[in-house]
C-alpha cells in the first residue's frame, strides 16, 4: 500500500524467427511495460526493429476504414465481437472495405453534383420569380433591331406616377411593366433605341438594380410556366438528395458493426505489428527490454519458454530506481491515486503518499467546511452523479469529494452547524467545539494539526532518505528540522539554554545537509506551520457566510407576505452558492497544504507510469 | 470591546498583507495561465505557484488575532 508494485528489470532474446511468436505473447500477458530502444551512435549490430509487412498493409485499410467511418457518421459501437489475430480472412475485408469506400466515394460525388444543381437553380428562381410578376411572355426578352430594354428594381420609395411623368419628357415611344415582388418594385422597360441612353440615366438616378437576363435565354413561353418548371425541378433534385442520404444513412446502418470491430481490431494488430519499432533488432536476432512486476516474472518466464520450445534467453534483475511506477492501493484508497497523479507519480522506491493523502485530504476539508446539512446533501448529489458518469478520472474525483462530503458532516456533528443553524428542524444540537464562540481554539486546532502533518511529512522524508542516501543524511536533513521545532518549543517554554542549545545544533546540522540554502530556509518550517491556520480562517468564513444566508432569510420571513417567498429565494439561491464556494476554497486549501506543506518535506515524484504492452483498459 | 487603536491596527496588519498577496499573486498567476495555455500538464505545479503568497495574508491574520488578543 506504502509503496508501488516491485518491478524487475527483463531482457528477452532470441532469433528472429520466433519474434512474433514472442510478441503476440506478450501482447497476450498485457504486463511487460517495453523500454524504447534509441541506437547508439557508436557502431552496433543492432538497429532498432522493422514493423511486420502485414503492420503497413493494415494501416492503409485503417485510414479507408476511418474516413468511411466518418463519412458515415458511424459512432455506435454494438459491443464488438473479438477475431482472432491472425485472421486468414484479411484479403475479403480489405475487398470489402474498397466496395463500401467506392460505393460511398459514388455517393457523394452524386450528392454534391446534386447540390450544384440546386444552387444553380436557386439562382434561376431568384432572376424569374421577380419577372413573371410582370405578366410578360419570356420571348419579348429578345434582340431588337430599334428596341432597348431594361429590367430590374426601383426602390420602393420611388413614386412612380412622378416617374412616369419624367420618363414621358424623355420620350412617348416607350413600354413599361411593373409588379411588385418580396415588397420591391420590378419594372420592365421598353423604349426605342435614340432614347435607350436619356432613359437610362433617368434609371440610374433612381437608383435602379438591374436584372442580368443574360443566363437565361434558354427559356421559353410565359414566364410563370418556366417557374413552375425550375420549381418542378427543384423539388424532384431535393428529393434525389434526400434519397441520396438516406441510402448513405442505411449504409451506415449496414456496416456499423463492420466498421467498428476492424477498426478496433485493426489498431490493435497494428499496434502489434508496429511494436518492434520499440526494440532493438540485428539480422537474425531481436532483444526486448523491459520491466514486468516481480510477482508475474516466474509464471511468465515459464510461459514464454514452452511457448518458444526454449529457444528464448531470458534475464532479469531487481530494480533499484528508472522502473515504471504501478501505485498499488486498496479499491477505498485508489481514487485518491488521481491527486497524486496530478501532482506526479512517486519515482520507483520511494513512498507511495496515496495512504496518507487518503487520511489527512478529507480531514482538512470537512475540518473547513464543517457541516452537517452540507455533508449529507452533497454526500448524496455526489453519489447519484458518480452512478450516472463513465469516465474513470471524473469518477476518481467525486470519490474523493464524497469522502471529503463524509468528513464534512462528521465535523458538521462536532461543530454544531446544519446548514448554518445549531438546529435540525426544532432539534438543538449541542456542539462540542462552536466555531464562532471558542476561535483561538479552533486556531490552535488548526495550527496542532499543522505540526502533526509537516512532522509526518518530515518524518516520510526520513525513511526515504535513509533508503536513499544512508541514515546520515537522513538525520542531518530530515531529523534536523524536528528536532529545531523541540528547540523552538523549549524556547517559547522558558528553558533558554537548553532550547537554544538544540536550535543551534539543529541549525548547524541542516547547514551540513543542504547547504548554505538550508541555513536561510530556516524560518520557513514556521511558515509552514503557521499555513495551517488557513484550515481555521477558511473555515470560520464558511461558517459565517451560511450564517448570513440564514438572517438574511430570517429578515424577510419575519416580513410575512411577499417576503416569505423571497426568504425562500434567498435560501436557496445563497445556501448554493455557499455549499459552491464552501467545495471549491477548501478543495484548492487542502490540495494546497498536500502539495505545498506536506510534499516539500518528502516527495521527489517524477515516475514514469507503467504502461504494459497489450494492456486494455 | 477593544480600543478602536487596536481594532484598526488589528485591521491594517490584515489588510495590508491581503493586499501585498494579491499584488503577488496577480503577478504568478498571470504567468502560470500564459503557462497552462501553452502546456496543460502545468495545470497543477502553476495553482501551486499561484496560491504560494497566501500564506502573507495568513501571517497578517494570525498578527491581527494576537493584536486583538481575542
Amino acid at each position: 500500500m506504502l509503496k508501488p508494485k516491485k518491478m524487475c528489470k527483463v531482457t528477452v532474446a532470441g532469433p528472429r524467427s520466433i519474434r512474433d511468436t514472442a510478441v503476440s505473447f506478450f501482447y497476450g500477458k498485457g504486463i511487460l511495460h517495453i523500454d524504447d530502444y534509441t541506437k547508439p551512435d557508436n557502431g552496433t549490430v543492432l538497429d532498432i526493429g522493422t514493423p511486420t509487412e502485414r503492420a503497413s498493409e493494415l494501416s492503409e485499410d485503417l485510414i479507408k476504414l476511418r474516413s468511411i467511418k466518418k463519412h458515415l457518421n458511424v459512432v455506435k459501437n454494438n459491443g464488438g465481437k473479438v477475431v482472432s489475430i491472425d485472421r486468414p480472412n484479411q484479403e475479403e475485408i480489405s475487398a470489402q472495405i474498397d466496395q463500401i469506400d467506392a460505393q460511398i466515394v459514388d455517393s457523394i460525388d452524386k450528392i454534391r453534383a446534386v447540390n450544384d444543381s440546386l444552387s444553380l437553380l436557386k439562382a434561376k428562381e431568384d432572376i424569374v420569380a421577380p419577372i413573371s410578376t410582370l405578366g410578360l411572355d419570356w420571348k419579348v426578352f429578345t434582340q431588337y433591331d430599334s428596341l432597348s430594354y431594361m429590367v430590374g428594381y426601383l426602390p420602393k420609395n420611388v413614386d412612380l406616377s412622378r416617374f412616369k411623368k419624367e420618363l414621358s419628357s424623355i420620350t412617348d415611344n416607350v413600354e413599361m411593366f411593373h409588379g411588385e415582388y418580396m415588397s420591391r418594385q420590378v419594372i420592365a422597360l421598353f423604349v426605342i433605341k435614340d432614347k435607350a441612353d436619356e432613359t437610362s440615366a433617368l434609371f440610374s438616378n433612381n437608383s435602379f438594380t438591374p436584372i442580368n437576363l443574360k443566363c437565361l435565354e434558354e427559356f421559353e413561353g410565359k414566364s410563370d410556366n418556366i417557374l413552375k418548371t425550375i420549381k418542378d425541378e427543384y423539388d424532384h433534385l431535393t428529393d434525389e438528395k434526400k434519397r441520396l442520404k438516406s441510402e448513405m444513412d442505411a449504409l451506415g446502418e449496414k456496416y456499423s458493426s463492420f466498421i467498428i470491430d476492424n477498426e478496433a481490431d485493426f489498431s490493435r494488430d497494428i499496434e502489434v505489428g508496429e511494436v518492434p519499432l520499440r526494440f532493438a533488432e540485428s539480422t537474425n536476432a531481436f532483444v526486448i527490454e523491459g520491466w514486468v512486476p516481480q510477482d508475474d516474472f516466474t509464471e511468465m518466464e515459464s510461459e514464454l519458454r514452452k511457448k518458444t520450445d526454449g529457444k528464448i534467453y531470458i534475464r532479469s534483475r531487481k530494480a533499484v530506481e528508472g522502473a515504471p511506477v504501478e501505485l498499488k492501493n486498496p479499491k477505498g484508497i485508489k481514487p485518491f491515486e488521481f491527486l497524486i497523479d496530478l501532482y506526479s507519480r512517486p519515482s520507483y522506491g520511494e513512498i507511495d503518499p496515496t495512504f496518507f493523502m487518503f487520511l489527512t485530504f478529507p480531514l482538512f476539508f470537512g475540518f473547513m467546511l464543517g457541516d452537517l446539512g452540507y455533508g449529507l446533501l452533497t454526500f448524496a448529489l455526489f453519489f447519484i452523479i458518480r452512478t450516472k458518469v463513465k469516465v474513470a478520472e471524473i469518477k476518481s474525483v467525486l470519490s474523493v469529494l464524497m469522502f471529503a462530503s463524509f468528513m464534512t458532516a462528521v465535523f458538521g456533528i462536532v461543530f454544531g452547524e446544519f446548514f448554518g443553524a445549531e438546529h435540525i428542524f426544532g432539534y438543538h444540537m449541542t456542539p462540542i467545539l462552536h466555531r464562532l464562540h471558542h476561535p483561538i481554539t479552533l486556531l490552535n486546532l488548526a495550527i496542532g494539526m499543522g505540526v502533526a502533518h509537516v512532522n509526518m511529512g518530515l518524518m516520510i522524508g526520513f525513511y526515504n532518505m535513509k533508503k536513499a542516501h544512508g541514515l546520515k543524511a537522513a538525520i542531518l536533513e530530515k531529523a534536523s528540522w524536528m528536532s529545531l521545532q523541540v528547540g523552538g518549543v523549549l524556547l517559547a517554554l522558558g528553558n533558554m539554554t537548553l532550547g537554544a542549545a538544540i536550535m543551534l545544533v539543529s541549525a548547524i546540522m541542516i547547514t551540513l545537509g543542504e547547504g548554505l540554502k538550508g541555513l536561510f530556509e530556516l524560518p520557513s518550517i514556521v511558515a509552514n506551520i503557521l499555513s495551517y491556520s488557513r484550515l481555521m480562517a477558511v473555515g470560520l468564513a464558511s461558517a459565517i457566510l451560511a450564517l448570513v444566508v440564514n438572517e438574511m432569510a430570517g429578515m424577510a420571513f419575519s416580513a410575512g407576505g411577499i417576503g416569505l417567498i423571497v426568504g425562500t429565494i434567498i435560501l436557496l439561491a445563497g445556501h448554493s452558492i455557499a455549499i459552491f464556494l464552501g467545495f471549491l476554497s477548501p478543495f484548492i486549501h487542502s490540495m494546497r497544504l498536500h502539495y505545498v506543506e506536506f510534499f516539500m518535506k518528502f516527495y521527489t515524484g517524477g515516475g514514469q507510469k507503467y504502461m504494459p504492452f497489450g494492456r486494455r483498459d | 470591546m477593544v480600543e478602536p487603536i487596536t481594532a484598526i491596527a488589528a485591521a491594517l496588519a490584515i489588510g495590508i498583507s491581503a493586499i501585498a498577496a494579491a499584488i503577488a499573486e496577480k503577478e504568478i498567476g498571470t504567468a502560470a495561465v500564459g503557462a497552462i495555455a501553452e502546456n496543460e500538464d502545468l495545470f497543477v505545479k502553476g495553482l501551486i505557484m499561484t496560491v504560494l503568497p497566501e500564506t502573507i495574508v495568513l501571517f497578517g491574520f494570525v498578527i491581527a488575532y494576537m493584536i486583538l488578543g481575542a
